[in-house]
């Protein structure tokens, strides 16, 4: 009633509605600089783009070529498999793990809020930051190997990128370490939100603890945990910086996650339409694990 | 069933649970006495009543009962049993919340089968208590709803069907009907009474509702800070209360109190001063009184309402406010600027002849009045 009222008195004195006008400088900036580049890359990538010329004679529609190329590519192949296996380890550890230190923290009384900030705190650097710490510390000239020398234990030095799996097991701790305190405050708060009566009714039902997490605590928090694990599938699908300081995706290009492989088509190869292809491909995959966990969460949502 | 004894129990808070300013600052408060000295012994199949104005501790002691919290200090048995650290779950106590507290992911049925099921009992016998507690509750027919889709009403019964279904020894309800609109609120009293006496168990019931206190209670613990001011049943807390807190609480209208009367002593007889005039104290009370050997003293005088009569002779009284209440008329009279409240049964009364600001005359009995020390509160007839 009150918009049609609004629309009525604006066209009257010939305004544009101000909804619109208040609306226009954010809609302007978030199709300029994120719908149009989305919309570019969609349809460059049905080309043979170079990502360089603007020259059009060489540009060809190639149809869905660089989508059928992706079946064969062995150096994408690989990409898949270290990105999963990261994802996989990543999810796992910062949900079940996040969500035990959750647990913990919530009876931990006065020291709550300030576990959780130093736990938060590597989450608000930029994970290069992150990594270079991190590299500070693991790399062959770092912290641990100048420590292990000085006290005579040459023989334990580590060289973590010596090794494809070594390589993959450093990137998963930093990745953890970085994110982890982001998935805790998330179970924090939703732990929080239950309602403490549930748990004395079902104190009185004769419970134990570990039966008053599986039968309250779980049920009640399915949609943060829908939401916690989500978001670390996203981001574990789309890892980059921290593969990128840390092993340059070597040993070779065994390390290489999805998207390190499209930027490396994208600005080494310089095949801007295939690497929007995996892009446009990655997006879907992420649509589609999105729109299916969403789903399985409704079914186990309780409304209160 | 069982007995339940509770010998000087005693909860303190600590000021950090308290959400006090943490140490070092200023001002940081005490700890926090919320029940002290609490004796009661409630016998098998007995429905106690703990009533009194929020914040009196009731709900810690209900508590403390179930275990939830733990008891500072007193013992605590259940048939002979001493039980302060015995784990709620062994207790075999169940406990209906004020806010219902179900399960909201479970069903009707799951909700009630729960604590069955942690007991391990067999798929049978689970769902033979569960549906004979539901016919007991008439919920059968939400047995396979979930909670958000029942009504403020229908929850209530589900949380006590939840109850139930385990054969508690002992039946805790904490202000349970306080959520209930005014007639559910009747119905589901009522009922209560009617399930008590189809259930044999121990029942401890809290509310800060004088009228639930009242009407359900074998016998009424009235508690004020912390502490029990009266144990006794509905009639002796009404008829007899131990000290001005009870007789002011109980009942609705509140007595009336006249704050500065005196008792006196004259040749052997016990009088009262009120309204300017000296009433001698019945036969009765001037017993009391003689056998304590009373002496004369500054007194509180409290005159239940429905005690007042209007009448053709008597003090004389400005007519205030009439209030029609259905059945029953309360009248507030002026005098000398107090305020008194007479409650008199409609049928009894003109209507057509009271009017505002009125004289008119009331009078009372004295074998109906009440006098408190004034200085320690207590009832002087009390023995
Ligand atoms: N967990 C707690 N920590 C500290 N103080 C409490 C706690 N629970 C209750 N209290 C205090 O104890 C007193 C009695 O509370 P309660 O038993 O809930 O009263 P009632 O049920 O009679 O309204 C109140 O003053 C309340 O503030
Ligand atoms: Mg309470």
């Amino acid at each position: 009633m009150r918009s049609a009222r609004m629309k009525k008195k604006g066209r009257r004195r010939g305004y544009l509605n101000p909804s619109f006008a208040f609306a226009m400088p954010g809609t302007l900036v978030y199709s300029l600089l994120l719908m149009l580049p989305i919309l570019f890359a969609f349809a460059s990538s049905f080309t043979n783009w170079n990502g360089l010329t603007i020259n059009l004679e060489n540009l060809r529609f190639i149809g869905i070529d660089n989508y059928s190329r992706m079946m064969e590519d062995t150096a994408l192949k690989t990409a898949v498999g270290v990105t999963l296996f990261i994802t996989v380890v990543v999810v796992l550890a910062v949900n079940i793990l996040g969500l035990g230190l959750a647990v913990i923290l919530k009876n931990s009384g006065r020291m709550t809020n300030i576990i959780r900030t130093v736990f938060f705190l590597p989450y608000i650097l930029s994970s290069i930051a992150v990594s270079f710490i991190w590299m500070a510390i693991i790399s062959y000239t770092g912290i641990i190997n100048s420590f292990l020398i000085s006290i005579g234990l040459d023989d334990f030095i580590i060289n973590f990128s010596a090794t494809k799996w070594s390589s993959i097991f450093w990137i998963c701790v930093v990745e953890i370490w970085r994110s982890i305190g982001f998935y805790m405050t998330i179970y924090l708060a939703a732990l929080q939100g239950v309602p403490q009566e549930l748990y004395e009714a079902c104190v009185m039902d004769g419970s134990g603890k570990w039966s008053r997490f599986i039968h309250i605590t779980l049920p009640m928090i399915v949609p943060q945990i829908t939401v916690a694990f989500l978001l670390s599938v996203i981001n574990e699908l789309r890892i980059y910086d921290v593969i990128f300081v840390l092993t340059g995706g070597g040993p070779g290009t065994s390390t290489q996650s999805i998207t390190y492989n499209i930027l490396t088509q994208s600005f080494v190869n310089w095949r801007s339409g295939y690497a929007s292809a995996m892009a446009v491909a990655l997006c879907v995959v992420i649509t589609i694990i999105a729109a299916v966990s969403m789903k399985i969460s409704k079914k186990l949502e309780v409304d209160v | 069933m069982a007995k339940v004894t509770l010998h000087n129990i005693m909860k303190v808070y600590p000021a950090v649970d308290r959400g006090e300013k943490p140490a070092g600052k200023k001002n940081r408060s005490e700890d926090f006495v919320a029940v002290r000295d609490f004796n009661l012994e409630v016998s098998d199949n007995e429905f106690i009543v703990f009533v009194g104005p929020s914040g009196c501790g009731k709900s810690t002691t209900l508590r403390m009962i179930a275990g939830l919290e733990e008891i500072t200090e007193g013992e605590f048995y259940i048939d002979d049993e001493l039980v302060n650290d015995v784990a709620p779950k062994d207790r075999n106590i169940a406990m209906v919340f004020q806010n219902y507290a179900l399960y909201p992911h479970m069903t009707v049925y799951n909700n009630m089968a729960f604590s069955l099921k942690l007991r391990k009992e067999k798929k049978e016998v689970i769902d033979q208590k569960v549906r004979s507690s539901a016919e007991l509750l008439d919920i059968t027919e939400l047995l396979h709803r979930k909670p958000k889709t029942l009504s403020g009403g229908q929850r209530q019964r589900v949380a006590i069907g939840r109850a139930i279904v385990r054969d508690p020894k002992v039946f805790l309800m904490d202000e349970p009907l306080s959520n209930l609109d005014t007639k559910l609120r009747n119905q589901m009293r009522a009922e209560i009474i009617k399930l008590r006496e189809r259930i044999q168990t121990t029942f401890i019931y809290v509310t800060h509702d004088q009228i639930e206190a009242m009407t359900l209670g074998d016998r009424i613990v009235v508690m004020n800070n912390g502490q029990i001011q009266q144990i006794g049943t509905p009639q002796e807390v009404f008829d007899d209360p131990s000290n001005l807190f009870v007789a002011g609480f109980i009942g609705t209208p509140q007595m009336n109190f006249f704050n500065d009367e005196k008792l006196l002593l004259n040749e052997g007889k016990y009088y009262i001063t009120l309204f300017d005039q000296n009433i001698e104290l019945p036969q009765r009370k001037q017993e009391i009184l003689k056998a304590r050997n009373q002496e004369e003293t500054d007194v509180v005088v409290g005159i239940r309402p429905p005690h007042i009569t209007i009448s053709d002779n008597g003090t004389l009284a400005e007519l205030d406010i009439i209030e029609m209440m259905g059945s029953e008329l309360h009248l507030h009279l002026n005098v000398d600027g107090k305020d008194i409240i007479v409650v008199t049964p409609t049928t009894a009364t003109d209507l057509s002849t009271l009017h505002k600001h009125q004289q008119v005359k009331f009078s009372f009995h004295p074998e109906l009045i009440h006098i408190f020390d004034k200085e320690i509160k207590t009832n002087l007839f009390s023995l």
